[in-house]
């Protein structure tokens, strides 16, 4: 793609009673514009990514309200709604409008707050059969889990592993929500919330943005090292076949061939990954769908520790949804924004030595057994 | 009276409730709940059938988070593959330490939970067919 990456910005990620949408998305924007070296007068195109305003605020086209804060008007600003993957198919989008020529300079944005003063319980889907039958966002994963233990053996320690192994990259992370490192015992312990699925296995609720500023790679000579090349950006929605194959995402594998087609490029090339670990389980069987390891050794790349870092193969350095933290719509962005980070060689404590390839993953919702929509961006420098 | 979860799901035939699905005329793919179009071969020919009345486990997960709609906690949902070859997603009812994958189960028609007003919602669910009222 003629698609390079010139400035990122992220908040922390956390519980901020004090700040609202406004003061979040405003936070990243302004940064990644200014670490492109820009104003926001060269901002052309705007994508901005938001899950749950709507339902938890009754906002809309919150894109255009925090652009104007930072003066940012008379330019296209599309709002993307597309579950956890909003903020990345917002990236996915600019990526085609500087593809298209119908814009130089793009900013994404993803923003989120789920933190509100009034408890509200979310309602996903509350009209899908599923949703009246019992249904919830986690359940989908406890299944998963179960068919993978079932079909693989993976024993429940194997599973902890994913969050013991991202609470220790999230120590590393200033901006992760959770700093403290945990053990299987821990995760284990801790109170179930969807068998076999406890609540360390599952990514908190918080509040935070990302945001990063793109534009044509040859415009992007200019910023020399601190540009990153995008080589591929996939997004596709599931497969949805019945009876569902509940021990992978048929819609990552797809995605990560489309992806490694359009870059050129294969797993064995990646340095450094940010996937979509919403829940353990959902690590080890992303791993398999991105081709690191044939389906069911997963849990073995895990235990090999090839997945720490220090490992061959780095997976969420930043510490993941599980530490790191998960305001939904800003996701997409913040995986963007880490590796973009590693591949600069600024990402401090948990730096992945000389990574010159890295990808983002990202998943959102679940239809019928498989994901409603994956996306995959893999970025080089 | 009270209300079902969802209108077409299922009819009784000779006392017993079974689940309604589409056919495709084309592939001969089956779907519940019913469609339109059949995402196989977008043959938009698609007829009315039952489905098997029971099946097994396919997957299933016990929910331990506080729910509107379900008094009973834990509560455990589930994947059912019937007889026809296809899963359809459902309540699961009966000994929870015995409800895990690949365990036989029946559909059953009932009180399953309650709407978001707090009345009672009668629903479709599968259960061990030892467990089956008579």
């Amino acid at each position: 793609m003629n698609v390079s990456i010139i400035g990122v910005g992220i908040t922390p990620f956390g519980k901020f009673p004090h700040l609202n949408l406004e003061n979040l998305g405003f936070a990243a924007a302004w940064e990644a514009i200014r670490d492109a070296g820009l104003t926001p007068a060269d901002i052309q195109t705007a994508y901005s990514g938001n899950a749950l305003a709507s339902q938890l605020f009754g906002e809309f086209t919150i894109g255009q309200k925090i652009l104007w804060g930072l003066g940012i008007h008379q330019i296209p600003v599309i709002n993307v709604e597309n579950a956890c993957t909003s903020g990345s198919t917002a990236f996915y989008l600019a990526c085609l409008a500087i593809e298209s020529g119908a814009a130089e300079v793009a900013l994404v944005l993803g923003v989120e707050k789920m933190y509100v003063p009034i408890k509200k319980v979310l309602d996903a889907g509350a009209n899908d059969l599923e949703t009246k039958l019992g249904f919830i966002v986690p359940g989908s994963f406890a299944m998963r889990a179960n068919s993978y233990i079932k079909e693989y053996g993976l024993r429940p320690e194997e599973m902890a592993l994913v969050s013991v192994k991202n609470h220790q990259h999230g120590a590393l992370n200033p901006n992760a929500q959770y700093k403290e490192t945990v053990t299987v015992e821990e995760v284990l312990g801790s109170p179930m919330v969807v068998s076999p699925l406890t609540r360390l296995s599952c990514c908190p609720q918080g509040d935070g943005a990302a945001a990063v500023v793109i534009c044509r790679s040859d415009m992007a000579k200019r910023f020399g090292s601190k540009a990153v090349q995008v080589k591929a950006s996939v997004l596709l929605s599931g497969s949805y076949d019945n009876p569902p194959h509940l021990a992978q995402w048929p819609a990552d594998t797809r995605s990560a061939q489309k992806a490694y087609q359009q870059a050129g490029l294969g797993p064995e090339d990646l340095d450094v990954i940010e996937l979509h670990d919403a829940f353990t389980i959902a690590e080890i069987i992303h791993y398999e769908g991105l081709g690191l390891c044939p389906p069911g050794e997963g849990g073995k790349l895990l235990k090999e520790r090839k997945t720490w870092l220090g490992g061959s193969i780095p997976v969420n350095p930043s510490g993941g949804l599980l530490a790191k933290g998960h305001p939904v719509g800003a996701t997409g962005v913040a995986q963007i924004v880490e590796i973009v980070q590693q591949l600069r060689g600024v990402a401090g404590a948990r730096q992945v030595p000389k990574a010159k390839v890295g990808l983002a993953h990202c998943m959102g919702g679940d239809l019928q057994g498989d994901a409603r929509s994956v996306t995959i961006n893999i970025l080089a420098v | 009276m009270s209300k079902t979860i969802q209108d077409g799901l299922w009819q009784e035939e000779f006392g017993k409730p079974l689940l309604i699905a589409s056919q495709c005329l084309q592939c001969e793919s089956k779907y519940f709940p019913e469609r339109k179009i059949c995402p196989k071969c977008y043959s938009d020919k698609l007829s009315t059938v039952l489905l098997a009345s029971s099946g097994i486990v396919f997957s299933c997960t016990q929910v331990f988070v506080k729910s509107k709609l379900i008094p009973e906690q834990p509560y455990t949902v589930g994947y059912v593959l019937l007889a026809d070859g296809i899963t359809v997603p459902a309540r699961l009812i009966g000994d929870k330490g015995k409800l895990e994958i690949g365990l036989p189960v029946s559909l059953a028609v009932g009180v399953t939970g309650k709407d978001s007003e707090g009345e009672e919602v009668i629903g479709y669910y599968f259960q061990p067919p030892n467990e089956v009222e008579t």
